[in-house]
């Protein structure tokens, strides 16, 4: 098994320290405060969420059976769900879906199972993102910061992938003058590619950019969520025009 | 099989027919013959009896001329005795002229063994001969004695119909002996078949259970010894079905056992995880003993953390239930990130990474990024540990089927016998060593079964005090196997092969 010739390298590189500074997200210091639902079954762990969330600023309300959690989501109107996916009563899958039914508000899941499956199952029934049990106070925290920062200091010109108009000020995306409902997270997905009209995203950029992730993580969230957004903005999701797939990197936007 | 036993069976009937065939025709030819001559003996003796009484009356002085006269017309009268169709044929040889008749041969004609056994030795004698027309007979030639001379008497039976007996049964075993040949072959055939049919059906039932269709069952017909055969085979298939059952049974238990212990370890743990963070971040506000307290409650969830992680994974592997998430990426992309994520601890230790590739631009390689970016860390984090704070180097090599990476540290490097045994379990390199990064023993196992999930390869070489060197082969495709890697895993010593 041994080749006596060293091989021709062709590229070398070193790690650079440098390579880590990049800007952290969401902006430091910006003040961000909500609604949050727990939905979970553990009377410690959402005694103890309510303790951290409270800490940060939040307000948190609590459910614990899933039953009753579309009844307590539409009598709070919270800002996010925390939502635990193993529930009795009713499957927090279902719980997801029923909440996604009537509402865009970021969902961000509580799993204990890291296996691929369920992980997509969650992210299709409408989670925005999910935080893998165990997990650590800040971890929670800034995925639940992410998803409520909106970026409203961004000027708030309209952009166009093929005839999809996006109006950012007004958080609307129209065809022919139509409606498309997206969700949050859906819009600054289809903001982010729109902005840059001839960029080629990959996965970790646009979870950076768009999650909020600093270091490399599930790159199965953009996945899913670009299926979700194609269901609604293409004319046909086999064969799209708006969210293109550049293969073995990533995605960008169609033509203006 | 069936063709061999057609074709034996052909050779050997062929065989036994013509050697039969040869039998017949031979003792056939014999009885013919000597029913013939018997015939023909018969005749002769009682036309020489006609003749010596024609001649009788001739007198014992008669010239040679009166005698050939008389020979003459005692032809002529054999001849008419003959029938008209002519069963034979007369040769009278006089002393002045031969008498002729029908098939009969002339004088010239007749072999000279024959003429000296009848002239010479005064005695009947006969031999087969074939004289005009290709047609043969018996020749039987007598003395005939007249007063004062011997002459010589020839008969000639044609075999006419002999011949054409034998050959109508010639033909007649031939022909029979072709039908005969052909059935026997025909006979085997189909016994070959009621034969050959079972054991193709068990063939190709065995085929469908080794593609996982585990109920195929054949077809047991009546009670002989194919139809044991059968019953012996179903018996098989279906202890086999009930042991493969009976294990994805386990398999299920135990994967749906790992989900439960990993949910129910983790909710807990969560609470846990996040009361010790409230508390290690008022730290400052307590006593110091309480405060320290705090930090190795935080330190060592953190270490709890990664190794139930590491033990779930290491479970789901065995359990099975590992499944490939395969997408196509750059190889060099994922190694960035690894490099950039790890590169903090390696400065820490001193050690300088580096990363030398083959391939200009980007290496493709379909599998699944997850397990593959957790391989390439434990790999790295393995080689900052042991590396000594000495440089460490990373190389990437591809060819069209293969990817490949090499880790290589200059550290502490690894016993003979060791680069088996860096795989397994909870295994050490020297017990007595402090851990620094804090791994849990599972990192290399881990590696190795996600490789092997891919159908890769994952070597280890070391020598101590050189260091060591860790190698991952993948398929360029999923599904592919791995037969060489486009990387050797030894160093390459400078100078070696000029």
């Amino acid at each position: 098994m041994t080749s006596a010739q060293a091989p021709a390298w062709q590229a070398q590189w070193t790690y650079d320290p440098r390579a880590h500074a990049r800007p952290l997200l969401p902006p430091a210091g910006y003040p961000v405060k909500g609604r949050v639902l727990v939905v979970d079954d553990d009377p410690a762990l959402a005694e103890m969420l309510g303790i951290v969330l409270r800490t940060e600023g939040f307000e948190p309300s609590f459910v614990s059976n899933g039953e009753r959690a579309l009844a307590a989501f539409r009598e709070t109107k919270p800002d996010l769900v925390l939502l635990d996916i193993m529930l009795p009563g009713k499957d927090g899958l279902e719980v997801c879906r029923a909440i996604r039914a009537e509402s865009g508000v970021p969902i961000v899941m509580l799993t204990a199972k890291s296996d691929t499956i369920d992980v997509v199952l969650g992210l299709e029934s409408g989670a925005d993102d999910y935080v893998m049990k165990p997990f650590k106070p800040k971890e929670l925290i800034a995925r639940v910061r992410a998803r409520l920062r909106r970026n409203d200091d961004v000027p708030a010109e309209p952009l166009h992938i093929g005839d999809v108009e996006i109006d950012v000020a007004g958080h609307r995306v129209l065809r022919e003058g139509k409606q498309i409902q997206l969700t949050p997270l859906e819009f600054d997905l289809l903001v982010a590619l729109a902005r840059k009209p001839r960029q080629v995203f990959t996965r970790e950029v646009l979870l950076e950019q768009v999650w909020g992730y600093r270091h490399a993580a599930d790159t199965r969230l953009v996945n899913v969520h670009v299926q979700r957004l194609r269901a609604k903005v293409e004319r046909d999701p086999e064969h799209p025009e708006v969210v293109l797939t550049v293969r073995g990197v990533g995605y960008k936007a169609g033509p203006p | 099989m069936r063709t061999r036993v057609v074709t034996s069976t052909l050779l050997v009937s062929l065989t036994v027919v013509a050697v039969l065939g040869v039998l017949v025709m031979d003792r056939v030819t014999r009885d013919l013959l000597t029913s013939h001559r018997e015939r023909a003996l018969a005749e002769v003796e009682s036309n020489l009896r006609y003749a010596a009484a024609f001649l009788a009356d001739l007198p014992t002085d008669a010239t040679p001329d009166t005698v050939d006269v008389r020979l003459d017309q005692l032809g002529q009268q054999l001849a008419t005795r003959a029938g008209p169709t002519g069963t034979y044929g007369v040769t009278v040889l006089g002393e002045t002229v031969d008498y002729v008749s029908g098939e009969a041969p002339e004088r010239a004609q007749i072999a000279p063994d024959l003429r000296g056994a009848v002239e010479r030795q005064g005695q009947m004698a006969y031999a087969y001969a074939e004289f005009r027309a290709g047609r043969s007979g018996l020749l039987v030639g007598a003395p005939l004695y007249s007063p004062g001379r011997s002459n010589e008497l020839y008969f000639f039976f044609p075999l006419d119909v002999e011949v054409a007996t034998l050959n109508v049964v010639r033909s007649a075993l031939a022909g029979g002996g072709f039908a005969l040949t052909l059935l026997v072959a025909g006979v085997a055939y189909l016994v070959s078949r009621q034969v050959v049919s079972p054991v193709r059906a068990a063939a190709r039932v065995a085929d469908e259970l080794a593609a996982g269709h585990l109920d195929r069952r054949m077809q047991v017909k009546g009670e002989d010894e194919l139809a044991r055969l059968g019953e012996a085979f179903n018996a098989m298939a279906v202890s086999l079905q009930q042991k493969i059952d009976e294990l994805e049974g386990l398999s299920r238990l135990q994967q749906r056992f790992v989900s439960d212990v990993s949910h129910e370890l983790r909710t807990p743990l969560t609470t846990v995880r996040m009361a010790a963070d409230v508390l290690h971040a008022a730290r400052q506000d307590f006593p110091p003993e309480v405060a320290r307290s705090a930090e190795l409650l935080q330190n060592e969830l953190d270490r709890f953390e990664v190794l139930l992680v590491d033990l779930l994974e290491i479970s789901r592997f065995d359990a099975g239930a590992a499944v490939l998430d395969a997408e196509v990426f750059d190889l060099t992309t994922l190694l960035q990130q690894v490099v950039n994520a790890l590169g903090p601890l390696a400065a820490r230790r001193g050690s300088e990474v580096t990363v030398r590739s083959t391939d200009k631009g980007e290496v493709l390689v379909e599998a699944d990024p997850r397990r593959i970016e957790r391989v390439l860390r434990n790999l790295l984090a393995n080689a900052i540990e042991h590396g000594e704070g000495l440089p460490i180097e990373i190389f990437v090599g591809s060819d069209a089927d293969t990817v490949a990476v090499v880790v290589r540290d200059r550290g502490v490097g690894l016993r003979p016998g060791d680069a088996s045994r860096v795989f397994s379990r909870f295994w050490r390199a020297d017990p007595a060593r402090a851990r620094h990064s804090g791994g849990t023993g599972l990192g290399l196992s881990i590696s190795l079964e996600d490789v092997r999930l891919h159908g890769g390869w994952l070597q280890a070489w070391g020598e101590p005090g050189k260091g060591s060197a860790f190698r991952v082969t993948l398929p360029r495709r999923t599904g592919d196997e791995v037969r060489a890697s486009p990387l050797a895993l030894e160093p390459v010593s400078v100078g070696f092969n000029g």
